[in-house]
């Protein structure tokens, strides 16, 4: 495969590739792969450039050694079958979260899996920094099997390299807007290849305030949940919808701001927070607008998907206040991915989950853990999906 | 309609009044239109409310960008006379522009008042850089063929430089070359289409045309050119070596605010002519900015009846160089354009393909 890759001269290698063909000699939780992953969460949160990076130092945290030793011991638990690799996987990961990628390679390198991934053509600090990370671990020359399984590439697009690529791999990992998504699965990819689609979500935080007297912690959640990123991962609450409070808490809003850390947002932040303004005016929808330097928030009469189209990120939230929590199951759509709650009776939250439409909603989490990654994302077990059951039945 | 926008603006040579006049003339009609639009079209009126403006730049301004999502208009559905399409980039939304037959001629006598102080009265033989297959569309008017078709006026028995394919019918224009030798002859373009498949297709060729009493026209645009490094000296210079043309003229305009129209001058500079004007805003803080600083460009016109188009905060960068000073002798403010804010729209959980 690797070699066949050179055929394309479109192909850069984002990290060195190896010399040697994949070896397909690891398997899943494998000692190699544990040590790997231990090391590459020790240098991600005591590296000197890494450190200043709290994307990274998250990646760094969730890949420190107990949560893998819980995400194994779940995994190969009491099952009655032998698990296997799924194959080689290709990995389409998305511009916006640039080190998204790390997040869906690692999972399947855990797995023991053999992995191309295609990293969007758009640079950034953050992600340099990571992939310098990883290559001075491979290139250490530890883990001669992970530095012959992994190949990081990017090309323009380029559908006669995705089908190529498709052709030999036996999962696609795929994440992206849905034009993106559909533009890919319509490439023929092997017959038996696996494609797990992560396409266009919005995210949604749902709040109580009657009661609540002390808005630190939420206000440092909040903060959390819109910064990463610049507020442009699915994960990331755009809408807040909040029960029973009739007014905009503007200290709780200037608490928000205050917890945000100045951030570099693109020139284009200022315009793009005013064509969401004055839609929502324009379409008399519009109650009241909270301008901050890092935070537009604009309170609405009514909420309607709608509004998201105009959604560019970098610290724009929407404000609706809601009499019930039932209002909420006429409102969200399929695409609503995650919702982060905040005083929230939890009978309340599995009672809202069971009544919402069968197909949405992923993700429930309390505020400030929007962005946490999981081994089940997108309603995928990922574990499951990367790996295969054989099954093994003893004769005589 | 016509009561509130004068007739005796289009009497007027449109570069002869100097700032500070002009701003008087168009602070009364554009008070006038927005009370217009405040009445007749409710989008307009949710969004703003009747405060009295001191100067232009207390006008308050739509987000260009809003044309692509609703239909604004502030006249009754059987006024409407033609709807005006922005060409847009490929999957993208295009504005949506309602003109009236007066706000439609308007803009016919604004663009004629403009253009003939650059070009002059006389029609001259013109050669059109596009296919002939761009006008075809009958009801829907792209911005591609109504800038085509605009500028058709100025000009005797157009041809087209270009096949459906956009290469270059080079029999076609060699013959027009020969036929109209020394003559003032007329070319129009689109920028990008223009360096692409004229002048690059002619310098692969090695073909070079004699047209030494040219004058060229393109619009539409640096961001593919900016991609390519081409600046506006070296496209020039293209020009004279491959045409041998002297006179060429960008010119900055969109298709949300018709008759707006901006064009380059012998000096270099875009000029803003009686009927409209620029101001430049911090892209932050939309505060306005000094002379000769980068920012984001807003544009008035008192040309848009129609629908509230008068005031539009665009997505282009750029400055005022100066005002009733250059060195052509018109008077008013002159600017130049530096292209657009980078990475306008980005799409939820976005783009692998980036």
């Amino acid at each position: 495969m690797i070699h066949r890759l050179k055929h394309f001269p479109e192909i850069t290698y984002v990290l060195q590739p190896s010399e040697q063909q994949f070896s397909g000699k690891l398997s899943p939780f494998s000692e190699e792969i544990i040590s790997f992953v231990n090391a590459l969460s020790q240098a991600l949160l005591k590296g000197s450039d890494s450190a200043n990076q709290p994307n990274l130092v998250a990646l760094g945290y969730w890949l420190r050694k107990s949560n893998i030793e819980s995400i194994k011991s779940e995994f190969l638990g009491n099952s009655a079958y032998i698990y296997k690799p799924v194959g080689t996987v290709f990995h389409i990961t998305p511009a916006n979260v640039d080190i998204q990628f790390a997040y869906s390679w690692l999972i399947s390198l855990l797995m023991g899996n053999l992995n191309i991934i295609r990293l969007s053509q758009q640079e950034s600090e953050e992600r340099t920094i990571l992939l310098n990370v990883i290559g001075s671990i491979i290139d250490s020359q530890a883990y001669p099997n992970i530095a012959s399984n992994n190949v990081f590439i990017t090309y323009p697009h380029n559908d006669q390299i995705t089908k190529a690529i498709s052709l030999e791999s036996d999962a696609r990992m795929i994440w992206g807007s849905d034009t993106t998504t559909r533009a890919i699965k319509a490439i023929t990819s092997k017959v038996s290849c696996r494609d797990i689609v992560f396409s266009d979500k919005y995210s949604i935080c749902l709040l109580d305030l009657q009661g609540v007297s002390d808005y630190h912690q939420l206000a440092n959640g909040l903060a959390r949940d819109i910064q990463a990123f610049s507020q442009l991962a699915c994960s990331s609450p755009k809408v807040i919808f909040s029960v029973g409070k009739s007014n905009l808490p503007e200290d709780l809003i200037d608490k928000v701001y205050r917890h945000l850390t100045k951030e570099n947002y693109s020139s284009a932040r200022t315009t793009n927070h005013l064509v969401a303004q004055q839609m929502c005016a324009a379409r008399n929808e519009l109650l009241k607008v909270v301008r901050l330097p890092q935070l537009t928030v604009l309170q609405l009469s009514a909420f309607s998907t709608e509004v998201l189209d105009w959604h560019n990120g970098e610290g724009l939230l929407y404000w609706i206040n809601i009499e019930s929590i039932e209002q909420l199951t006429n409102v969200i759509d399929e695409k609503c991915q995650t919702i982060s709650h905040f005083n929230i009776d939890q009978t309340l939250l599995i009672k809202l989950i069971n009544e919402l439409p069968i197909n949405t909603v992923d993700r429930v989490v309390p505020v400030g853990q929007a962005l946490n990654f999981s081994i089940v994302w997108d309603g995928y077990d990922l574990t499951e999906y990367l790996s295969r059951k054989v099954t093994v039945i003893p004769g005589r | 309609m016509s009561e509130l926008i004068p007739e005796d603006w289009f009497e007027m040579n449109p570069f002869a009044l100097n700032q500070a006049d002009k701003e008087i003339k168009m602070r009364q009609t554009l008070t006038s239109l927005h009370h217009h639009h405040l009445q007749h079209c409710e989008a307009y009126s949710n969004l703003f409310s009747d405060a009295s403006m001191d100067s232009l730049e207390d006008f308050p301004y739509l987000a260009v960008r809003l044309f692509k999502y609703l239909t604004l208009q502030s006249i009754p559905q059987e006024q409407v006379f033609k709807i005006l399409y922005s060409s847009g980039t490929t999957g993208q939304t295009p504005a949506k522009v309602i003109l009236d037959q007066d706000t439609s001629r308007r803009q016919s006598k604004v663009l004629v008042k403009v253009l003939q102080d650059f070009i002059g009265k006389k029609r001259m033989p013109m050669l059109i850089i596009d296919h002939p297959g761009v006008l075809k569309s009958k009801d829907s008017y792209s911005a591609r063929g109504a800038g085509i078709q605009g500028l058709s006026m100025f000009g005797r028995q157009p041809i087209y430089a270009l096949n459906e394919d956009m290469s270059l019918n080079i029999e076609v224009v060699q013959a027009f070359a020969e036929t109209h030798k020394n003559q003032p002859v007329l070319l129009f373009g689109f920028t990008f289409m223009v360096w692409q498949h004229f002048l690059q297709s002619l310098r692969k060729s090695e073909n070079a045309l004699n047209l030494n009493s040219g004058i060229l026209l393109h619009s539409g645009g640096w961001k593919k050119l900016e991609a390519q490094k081409v600046s506006n000296e070296e496209f020039k210079r293209v020009c004279r070596k491959t045409l041998n043309i002297e006179k060429v003229h960008n010119f900055y305009g969109m298709a949300e605010q018709v008759g707006s129209i901006f064009v380059e001058c012998e000096a270099g500079h875009l000029h803003a002519p009686i009927y409209a004007d620029v101001v430049v805003r911090d892209p932050q803080t939309l505060k306005v900015i000094d002379n000769n600083n980068p920012g984001l460009l807003q544009v008035l016109s008192i040309v848009p009846g129609s629908y509230p188009g008068n005031s539009l905060l665009t997505e282009d960068l750029g400055s005022v160089l100066g005002v009733d000073d250059c060195l052509c002798g018109r008077k008013g403010k002159y600017f130049q354009v530096l292209g657009r804010l980078p990475k306008t729209e980005v799409r939820g959980c976005s783009d692998t393909q980036a």
